[in-house]
């Protein structure tokens, strides 16, 4: 029997407080433990109680949130019934925690040295004097640059990746035995990522930290994590150590959640053939364009060229602020564009559209938050029969016929016709505005980040949906992402952006098998779950 | 983040929650006011100008449920026939502010350029007034009155309004739903108005409500420096200035109409609170 | 921008708002048929003794046309001189300089009471342990801002000087005569305050650095103090330094409930007695001190949040929030 390991967590159940004096549990009885120096990742998708249990461990529940069963034990101390003074003595001391959110983790009035400082001075970790020394010290130590400089910047000055690093600084500031890090990349690009969880082995390693790792990315997990919890609704569904949850899944919500995943199933479409020889749809020739004036512009898109063929699926993959948004409202017509030539179904676009789209018939555009593109005050049989009002189709009749065939197409029940976005689910939301994209038949789907927002098993569902209507009525899309395991699953071809110029492009496959730009690999080698594939290839 | 997700499917139109306590006593004294607007006759028998010399400035009785002032006129009376004095009042400064307000709003967010350049600027120079002294401004050149009163309330709201559309339109303007609309062959004007003018239309809405209790303070402050309705009429403020000769002795003639305003501008700010999340 | 630059222009942007102020006001009073100074000073219901009419119409020389009027007068303002008030003679500088320090004294005593009530009613509405006490107070802000402030002046009066006989009514005590009517003053201008500052400390407290800071092991106290409440003001800072204006104006009522002659008095008398000269002078007053201090917020903005540099200052931002007094 080896020693006691520091978080142990036994048939644990909380519930929350709502309303008048109702109790809801959304976590029914949970048990797993982190051992020292290992971690242990907490993966589900949303709702199943992964965050809420990484809170009750770091004795951050919120106010209306309790334990209402089961035990938590950390560094063999029963914390359970622990009152917020008890856990004072192990906050940041014991227990380092990580957040999901560093834009707006870190209070915005105050420099980032003296929020690195606080923490020290709280647990007196080193002398008062030896405090400014101490910060500069951390801050080297997570790998920013000119450390002595930074300690001065306010948060706003700093990219998320440099806070990310800051609030690691924090949680290790007061050296912890166990570190929580809830989603710690989440909102972070894919690139800066890994560096960030290469931070957090590195530092795992050296200070020999027990981390719980909470995550909704089963290809993060299997790569970082020692062992594994399998999380639905608040109950464990697998666990045990990482490879063998995931070689040998005993519960069927794992072997969905493995074939879900992107990464996990690459050839999910390959029966999917592009006829290489089809006629050119969609053209993008050496197109640019600059955000603001003078010295402040900004080139969102520099001198890009693309082509869709019928029938494919061309991806348009970039980090946040490659340009990749710009690019798909320039293709849509929804913004205009400084230099080049945009041709839609043989038509030239106006480099200065008019606001009002009256092709329609010939592109549409789905935007990546659906709840914001449609109007709250529209049912759903409202918004997808906009687009037939609106190209002055009289017949009520016929646009409710059609309105319901094309819901029938999404998989859309009836239920949902009278229902406003707000009251129907992500998914649900998801597919009311493909359905009006479609209603008007175009031949080209512009797909703005379409899954985004959506759990891996309800983007599975998107996903198989949009590749079933490209089929069936030989659509072509293009499809914007920041995901690669997803776009080397559904895109033909290929166009890879980094700061608007594009660095790459050519047939998905041989990209992803010889990628010859530097950026590209860098992007490449950061997908999650890449070097696992690896090794076992070599 | 997977937001949208957690927004799960509910109808929120239709969960009609028990209504509290404090909503059932804001909407009885709204449905009061109703009836004193339509009908003072029904809440109470007393002519609210007629002088009783048997029973001057007698207190709160079965008789007199308010008391009576200095000339033995019934304070109930006067207090439920001056309702409808203060609620038109309002109601003709709220239009006014409204009305204007959203016209020039919608103006300066739908051309832009110099025009709403120069509406801006109008708007800026009236917030830089407080609305009581900007009210009292317009007074000094209409004149004393009910009506004028009402008129400078209403003009000294219209900033306001002006403001709160013009910014609401051009947020809506602004959101994806909007471009959308037109991405999918939406004209302006069909844009303007299936989408744009709704959506920023609630919020001048909720502003409506609440400047319809600051009307009836401000109306009711004016007709209390004597600027408003003259006497004899049953205005609010002027019941209260009335009663301040007899303040010590008879207090109930100050705090009996001051609390009339308090209770009414509180149940109907509550009402259209209601209003607008439970049914709307 | 350089910051003198932007200083400069702020400067500028407040000058054109007080000249348009001005020139509104002007509009107003001069926009309906006849010229209100002409009637005022040859009513015959209303005579004047003839040593004040003659210099007062040789100032205001009548014979000249509105726009030539409007050019004179402000051209007078601008070099201080405000005119003669149509009632008594007496030039406005001199009688607005008679009440100027009792209300300036009114007006800062009413804005320490209006932002010590908005702390503490918003700190207990936000932190107090007990739900059933946070959310009476709570309602608090919403029956302040529905109760004119006549009535809570007679209540005080009431209750203070005549029940307690804490405070006179009639004698002048200094600092103490101050109490009540500040106190009216500050019971309708806090509400607004106090409601931005609730839902500015409820959002900062939601805010996930509040769970990191938590995380660190900060005391609850220093996180609600230091952190939540400098985060939570900010809105309700730049709240509060608009009130002044609503200060002044409330002031009509106070001072004429609590019979002390300030610059609120005066206002009530010019406007009875149709005292055009007065009524422009104190609105372009109200206006000017409304219009600088919102300058000086925005000066010193970047000073409080670092997020708020001088170049993003400098497009012009709109006045936030309006508050009333009933």
């Amino acid at each position: 029997m080896m020693t006691e390991s520091p978080i142990v967590v036994e048939d644990l159940r909380i519930g929350y407080f709502h309303g008048r004096g109702g109790v809801a549990d959304v976590v029914h009885g949970v048990s797993f433990e982190v051992r020292r120096g290992e971690t242990t990742s907490l993966v589900g998708q949303s709702g199943s109680g992964k965050s809420t249990i990484a809170h009750a461990i770091g004795g951050l529940l919120p106010a209306n949130g309790a334990v209402t069963g089961g035990r938590i034990q950390v560094l063999g101390r029963d914390v359970t019934g622990f009152t917020s003074r008890q856990w004072r003595g192990l906050y940041g001391s014991s227990v380092g925690f990580v957040p999901q959110d560093p834009l707006s983790s870190l209070d915005p009035l105050v420099r980032v040295g003296d929020q690195i400082a606080q923490s020290l001075r709280v647990h007196r970790t080193v002398p008062r004097a030896a405090v400014r020394d101490r910060v500069v010290e951390l801050l080297d130590h997570v790998g920013i640059q000119k450390p002595a400089e930074r300690a001065r910047s306010y948060p706003h000055q700093l990219s998320g990746g440099q806070l990310q690093r800051v609030l690691i600084a924090i949680a290790v500031a007061a050296r912890p035995a166990i570190l929580v890090a809830d989603e710690p990349t989440s909102a972070l690009d894919v690139t800066v990522q890994k560096t960030i969880l290469d931070l957090l082995a590195e530092l795992q390693h050296d200070l020999g930290l027990a981390v719980l790792f909470i995550t909704h990315d089963l290809a993060l997990a299997r790569e970082r994590a020692d062992r594994l919890v399998v999380l639905n609704h608040g109950l464990v569904k697998d666990h045990g150590p990482t490879r063998q949850v995931l070689e040998n899944p005993r519960d069927p919500y794992t072997v969905t959640l493995l074939s879900h995943a992107p990464a996990e199933d690459p050839d999910r479409y390959a029966g999917r053939v592009a006829d290489h020889g089809a006629p050119v749809v969609l053209e993008i020739d050496a197109v640019s364009k600059e955000f603001g004036r003078g010295s402040g512009a900004v080139r969102a898109v520099d001198d890009v060229s693309l082509r869709l063929t019928r029938g494919s699926i061309h991806a348009v993959v970039g980090e946040s602020g490659s340009g990749k948004t710009t690019l798909a409202r320039v293709a849509a017509g929804l913004i205009g564009f400084d230099a080049g030539r945009v041709t839609v179904a043989g038509r030239e676009l106006d480099p200065q559209p008019d606001v009002v789209n009256h092709h329609g018939g010939d592109l549409q555009l789905v935007y990546q938050n659906p709840l914001a593109a449609m109007d709250p005050r529209y049912d759903v049989a409202r918004i997808v029969e906009e687009p037939l009002r609106l190209a002055g189709l009289r017949d009520r009749a016929e646009r409710r016929r059609r309105v319901r065939e094309i819901l029938d197409r999404v998989a859309l029940p009836a239920t949902v016709l009278d229902r406003r976005p707000r009251e129907v689910s992500g998914g649900q939301r998801q597919r009311v505005a493909i359905a009006r994209a479609l209603v008007l038949a175009p031949k080209i789907l512009v797909l703005d980040e379409p899954t985004s927002a959506l759990d891996v098993t309800v983007q599975a569902q998107i996903i198989d949906l949009l590749v079933e209507l490209q089929r069936e009525q030989e659509l072509s899309y293009v499809f914007i992402s920041h995901d690669l395991s997803l776009v080397r699953q559904v895109s033909d071809t290929i166009t890879v952006l980094e700061d608007g110029v594009a660095v790459e492009h050519g047939a998905t496959r041989t990209v992803f098998a010889a990628p010859a730009h530097p950026y590209t690999r860098r992007l490449l080698d950061a997908i999650p779950g890449r070097v696992a594939e690896r090794a076992v290839v070599a | 983040m997977t937001t949208a997700d957690l927004a799960v499917p509910t109808t929120t139109r239709f969960r009609l929650r028990q209504i509290s306590v404090v909503e059932w006593l804001a909407l009885v004294v709204v449905a009061l006011l109703v009836v004193a607007v339509i009908a003072p006759g029904l809440l109470t028998s007393y002519d609210p100008l007629a002088p009783d010399p048997a029973a001057i400035l007698q207190s709160p009785s079965a008789a007199h449920p308010f008391g009576t002032d200095y000339l033995g006129r019934d304070l109930l009376s006067r207090v439920v026939h001056g309702t409808v004095r203060t609620m038109v009042g309002s109601a003709v400064a709220v239009v006014i502010g409204l009305g204007l307000g959203t016209v020039l709003g919608l103006v300066a967010a739908y051309f832009g350029g110099l025009v709403d350049a120069v509406i801006s600027r109008i708007v800026d120079v009236l917030l830089s007034i407080p609305g009581l002294l900007l009210s009292m401004v317009v007074v000094v050149a209409l004149g004393f009155g009910a009506l004028n009163a009402a008129i400078a309330v209403g003009v000294s709201s219209v900033a306001v309004f002006t403001r709160l559309m013009r910014s609401e339109t051009l947020t809506v303007t602004g959101l994806p739903f909007v471009e959308a609309s037109h991405h999918l062959g939406g004209t302006r004007r069909q844009v303007l108005i299936r989408h744009v003018f709704p959506n920023s239309y609630s919020a001048v809405l909720s502003l409506t409500a609440l400047q319809f209790g600051l009307a009836i303070l401000w109306i009711s402050s004016l007709s209390f420096l004597g600027y408003g309705a003259p006497p004899p009429e049953p205005e609010w403020g002027l019941l209260v200035a009335e009663g301040r000769e007899y303040v010590v002795s008879s207090p109930w003639l100050v705090v009996i109409p001051g609390l009339a305003i308090t209770v009414s501008v509180l149940s109907i700010s509550r009402v259209s609170q209601f209003v607008k999340e439970r049914v709307l | 921008m350089s910051r003198r630059a932007f200083v400069a222009r702020r400067i500028a942007q407040a000058v054109l708002v007080i000249w348009l102020s001005y020139t509104l006001v002007f509009a107003v009073l001069f926009v309906l048929p006849g010229n209100p100074i002409r009637d005022k000073i040859t009513n015959p219901l209303n005579p004047l003794p003839e040593s004040v009419v003659r210099p007062l119409i040789e100032y205001y020389d009548l014979d000249l046309t509105l726009v030539e009027q409007y050019l004179v007068t402000l051209g007078r303002t601008f070099t201080g001189d405000l005119g003669y008030s149509l009632v008594s003679g007496i030039p406005v500088t001199e009688l607005l300089a008679q009440g100027l320090s009792e209300t300036l004294a009114l007006a800062a005593l009413a804005l320490l009471f209006s932002v010590l009530l908005a702390l503490g009613i918003a700190l207990t509405a936000v932190f107090f342990p007990v739900a059933a006490v946070r959310s009476v107070v709570r309602a608090l802000p919403a029956v302040f801002l529905s109760t004119p402030s006549f009535l809570v002046g007679f209540v005080l009066l009431v209750v203070f000087s005549f029940q307690l006989g804490w405070v006179s009514s009639i004698r002048d005590q200094g600092l103490v005569s101050y109490v009540l009517p500040a106190l009216t003053l500050a019971i309708a201008v806090n509400a607004p305050i106090a409601q931005v500052l609730i839902q500015g400390l409820s959002r900062a407290r939601g805010e996930p650095f509040v769970t990191v800071l938590k995380a660190k092991g900060v005391p609850p106290a220093t996180i609600a103090g230091r952190h939540i409440l400098k985060n939570g003001s900010i809105p309700a800072l730049t709240l509060t330094a608009l009130t002044v204006g609503d200060l002044l104006a409330g002031a009509t009522i106070v001072e004429t409930i609590f019979n002390r002659t300030g610059i609120g008095l005066i206002t009530e008398q010019a406007v009875r007695e149709q005292d055009t000269p007065v009524v422009m002078a104190i609105v372009v007053l109200v206006s000017t001190l409304f219009v600088v201090i919102n300058l000086f917020t925005d000066l010193v903005y970047p000073v409080i949040d670092p997020r708020i540099s001088l170049r993003a200052a400098a497009a012009p931002r709109r006045v936030r929030r309006r508050v009333a007094i009933g």
